[in-house]
């Protein structure tokens, strides 16, 4: 099960945003910090830190933290 | 898709030269875009340090210096030769063409084939297959230098470009090899293009590289891996059949999760780990060379994957067969000759 605010937390810190800030809808392009490059971090951090794949071709269109949580939750 | 066979060519050796100074990838890209973009450069690339030429030292200066070695190592001499075919993005000079120059100082017969190639990041392969129909049309050997100089195109402030791209040469000899006859089974190659998406990576003439980096992740993890995976179902292409899957090194997550999507564990997939950057379509002849000097020296039969710039990709299965010579040396500057930069 996951911690959903230890989840956005945790993107907030990769992003570079304050804790509290980052929701299920905070989205890629929302931000200035969650540009193209910062996409591929975000998803390596996160599939490292909570023990999930995003599978390959997903990647790219899963732009919003909420989309990232439920294949965290699904995994 | 169409499935390209070719039973009569086999690799006799590959040798692969890379520039001696090695840059720390963060350091090197906190000094030009900061350190929370350097910090995510590196963290997304994987690439620890980058081999980077000096300047005045070529894609010419490392692909002789590679291919004198490939030559040397399988005992090779200069009219055994039929062709040569040469593949960079930064050969130098539009013209003469790169593959001539080779001819002329490596002293290959003047009655040879000489071609360049431009393929970008997927082109080994399509080298692999032209120096298969070569071998076979000239009965002779067939030198495919797979080389690139990418810094001096690099605008050095383009964090999309600067943690990644590296220097690099290759030279692989491709010999005739009777169809059916002992010592290799029959290449496969399978190709594919999208010129429509190919603003994502540019490199105009004299200019500097640019990428988009998130069109080009989107192509290769939805476009190139499905041309992959089609490529692999078709020809029964498993862990089972193929003793490990060499993928370009764009970056070493890409070439990770790429390998896993297709069935690939870490221990079957040949990269350099992140020790030499993305140096273009050497990646691949480098991998071989890296990886193969150290692995089991039985025949072994390997799975290419590359994609990049084009946008295109490319697919091949080959063989490395026993005995097959393979080398990786750093570039010596004293015996250089400068030649113009891209």
């Amino acid at each position: 099960m996951i911690d959903k605010k230890e989840f956005f937390d945790f993107a907030a810190d990769v992003l570079g945003v304050p804790r509290g800030s980052a929701g299920p809808e905070t989205a890629m392009g929302s931000i200035p910090q969650w540009d193209s490059i910062m996409h591929i971090r975000l998803t390596l951090e996160l599939e490292e830190r909570f023990g999930f794949q995003v599978p390959l071709e997903k990647i790219a269109e899963t732009r919003t933290l909420g989309a990232f949580l439920a294949f965290a939750e699904n995994r | 898709m169409a499935t390209i066979t070719c039973d009569n060519a086999e690799i006799r050796g590959i040798s692969a030269c890379l520039p001696p100074d090695a840059a720390d990838n963060l350091s090197r890209c906190a000094a030009a875009c900061g350190p929370e973009k350097a910090s995510t450069a590196v963290k997304t690339t994987g690439f620890r340090s980058l081999r980077l030429a000096r300047p005045g030292c070529g894609t010419f200066d490392l692909c002789l210096s590679a291919a004198r070695a490939a030559m040397r190592e399988t005992g090779c001499a200069p009219e055994s030769f039929g062709a040569a075919i040469a593949v960079s993005i930064t050969p130098g000079m539009e013209m003469p063409a790169l593959s001539c120059r080779l001819q002329a100082a490596l002293g290959l017969p003047r009655d040879i084939i000489a071609v360049d190639l431009r393929a970008a990041c997927a082109g080994y392969a399509y080298a692999l297959h032209l120096a298969a129909v070569y071998a076979a049309a000239t009965g002779k050997n067939v030198l495919l230098a797979d080389g690139d100089v990418q810094s001096h195109a690099v605008r050095h402030d383009d964090p999309a470009t600067l943690p990644v791209l590296s220097d690099a040469a290759t030279a692989t000899i491709v010999s005739p090899r009777v169809p059916g006859g002992v010592g290799g089974a029959p290449w496969l190659f399978a190709f594919h293009s999208d010129g429509a998406g190919g603003d994502a990576l540019r490199l105009p003439c004299g200019g500097t590289i640019s990428m988009d980096g998130f069109s080009v992740f989107r192509f290769v993890t939805v476009d190139a891996l499905r041309f992959l995976r089609g490529f692999a179902a078709e020809n029964g292409i498993t862990p089972e059949t193929a003793d490990a899957f060499v993928p370009h090194q764009a970056n070493m997550y890409m070439a990770r999760r790429v390998a896993q999507s297709l069935g690939f564990p870490p221990e079957r997939t040949w990269t350099c780990d992140g020790e030499f950057g993305n140096p273009g379509s050497a990646s691949v002849p480098l991998a071989l060379a890296w990886r193969g000097r150290a692995e089991n020296p039985e025949r072994r039969r390997l799975f290419l994957g590359a994609f990049g710039g084009g946008l295109s990709a490319s697919a091949a299965v080959v063989d490395l067969p026993a005995g097959c010579a393979l080398s990786v040396h750093d570039f010596e500057y004293a015996d250089s000759a400068p030649e113009e930069r891209p």
